[in-house]
């Protein structure tokens, strides 16, 4: 997965986004932030579901279906890109 | 912009004070001066100027006593009328004549369409009154009119919307086969319609010729987001200073009331391929449309002046009007880059008001100097 496009993402506490390269602003949800700031801090699309079920205290296979859909969000803005190879 | 520490990226403001220049206060005159619905540049370049040097001298030349730039707080130091440019070159030079007998001043920055053309071919006559005009070259300008816009781009290898050049009515109906509806109808200096229909397109031809004659531009119509570049060419196919915005508020004419800066490669490659050929010299606009589907941009227009916003790169410590001015000074400028992405503008109008004597004055006489208040704006 290549995550070039996030890293320039400006992005609060508060899960207000701006991207300086287009101008575009959103707002994340809180679990949005988290997934965010996972993939910045290098933690790879595999171990995300892991991680965010422990950290919100939800099923594996509830946390596994909301980052998918998330991802695939992140795609669609073009912030990250998903190689065919890679499992989405 | 730190990848580690996800947080709003702290940007520290360069202090105004930092922006006043250590040259000689110029005495300079500006045109359109009037911030209505369709905003007029030249107030903004006051603000500029004089965050730059307090002790600027500026003469404001209006064609109408309603420009609102005049009765603002920071309005000029005296203001004289000056007769439309199709009254012709010989006239509006004797009035000049006039003018710098009462009130000298050593440059002239121009700030409207329609009286660019006039002046670039009058540029050796204002040098000869000692009035260093701050225009385009001949060439450059030509280069990037409407009507030659889709051939730059083709030079440039930079895409634009399908634009046909019309002189009647008749002509842009007939192009409507290949532009296909909707579309845009422009005139030649100002003024665009978005037409759905021949219905439409005929209203708003006849409307465009009468005020502003031919020919008219008929244009398709990209769906998109609006991106407008303000740069400031040297004169050798670089770019000393650039500010990219993305525009996010839009009057119902199409003028930006609000915008966001951003800095994306793409577009200032463009930029750069454009500028690189016209070898453009002095302040310019360039206004694209991001298309929704493709993400590609299209140039629009290129504007051979300073727009409304000139003022926004300035807040942000990026005095363009500053940069032009000491370069025609001789002054040796160094490339600025691009204004920081992350800060955005909105346009706020304020109501002002003044005396009748004041406006019959200005009318009946021909110049009006109105004490300022103490300027509001810090240098």
């Amino acid at each position: 997965m290549n995550i070039l496009p996030l890293q320039s993402l400006m992005l609060n506490d508060g899960g207000f986004a701006f991207h300086p390269t287009t101008g575009e602003s959103f707002q994340l949800s809180e679990t949005g932030v988290a997934v965010i700031r996972l993939l910045l801090a290098g933690v790879e699309e595999g171990d995300l579901p892991a991680q965010l079920a422990e950290e919100f205290a939800v099923d594996l296979a509830v946390a596994d279906r909301d980052i998918g859909g998330f991802l695939l969000t992140l795609k669609q803005m073009n912030l990250i890109s998903i190689s065919s190879d890679d499992d989405v | 912009m730190t990848t580690s520490d996800i947080s709003y990226v702290e940007t520290t403001m360069p202090t105004l004070s930092g922006g006043v220049s250590p040259s000689i206060a110029p005495r300079i005159a500006i045109t359109g001066l009037a911030r209505g619905e369709n905003p007029q540049p030249g107030a903004a370049l006051v603000k500029s100027l004089r965050r730059a040097w307090p002790d600027v001298t500026i003469v404001g030349l209006v064609y109408d006593a309603q420009e609102s730039g005049i009765y603002a707080d920071d309005r000029p130091d005296v203001v004289f009328t000056i007769p439309y440019p199709s009254s012709g070159k010989k006239v509006l030079i004797e009035r000049l004549k006039t003018i710098l007998e009462l009130e000298p001043f050593d440059f002239l920055l121009p700030t409207l369409d329609a009286e660019m053309e006039s002046l670039i071919q009058m540029a050796d006559e204002l040098r000869d009154l000692g009035v260093h005009a701050i225009l385009p070259g001949a060439d450059a300008f030509s280069a990037r009119s409407k009507q030659n816009l889709t051939k730059l781009c083709r030079e440039c290898g930079v895409r634009s919307p399908m634009t046909k050049v019309v002189h009647d009515v008749r002509e842009a109906v007939g192009v409507m086969e290949d532009v296909g509806f909707p579309a845009y109808v422009k005139g030649p200096y100002y003024d665009a319609y978005r037409v759905f229909g021949v219905d439409d397109l005929v209203v708003r031809s006849r409307e465009l010729l009468a005020e502003w004659g031919g020919p008219l531009l008929v244009q398709e119509a990209l769906d998109g987001v609006e991106f407008n570049v303000l740069a400031v060419g040297d004169g050798a196919g670089g770019i000393l200073a650039g500010c990219m915005l993305r525009k996010t508020v839009v009057s119902s004419k199409g003028k930006g009331y609000g915008g966001v800066t951003v800095v994306d490669p793409v577009l200032q490659a463009l930029c750069e391929s454009l500028i690189r050929e016209l070898a453009w010299s002095g302040p310019l606009e360039l206004e694209f449309l991001c298309d929704r589907s493709s993400g590609e941009y299209y140039l629009l227009e290129i504007n051979p002046r300073f727009p409304a916003w000139a003022d926004v790169p300035t807040l942000l410590g990026m005095n363009m009007a500053k940069l032009v001015v000491e370069r025609v000074q001789g002054v040796a400028v160094e490339p600025m880059g691009y204004c920081e992405p992350g800060h955005f503008f909105l346009r706020h109008n304020v109501d002002l008001v003044g005396k009748i004597e004041d406006f019959g004055q200005l009318i009946s006489a021909g110049t009006l100097e109105l004490e300022r208040a103490s300027s509001n704006i810090k240098s």
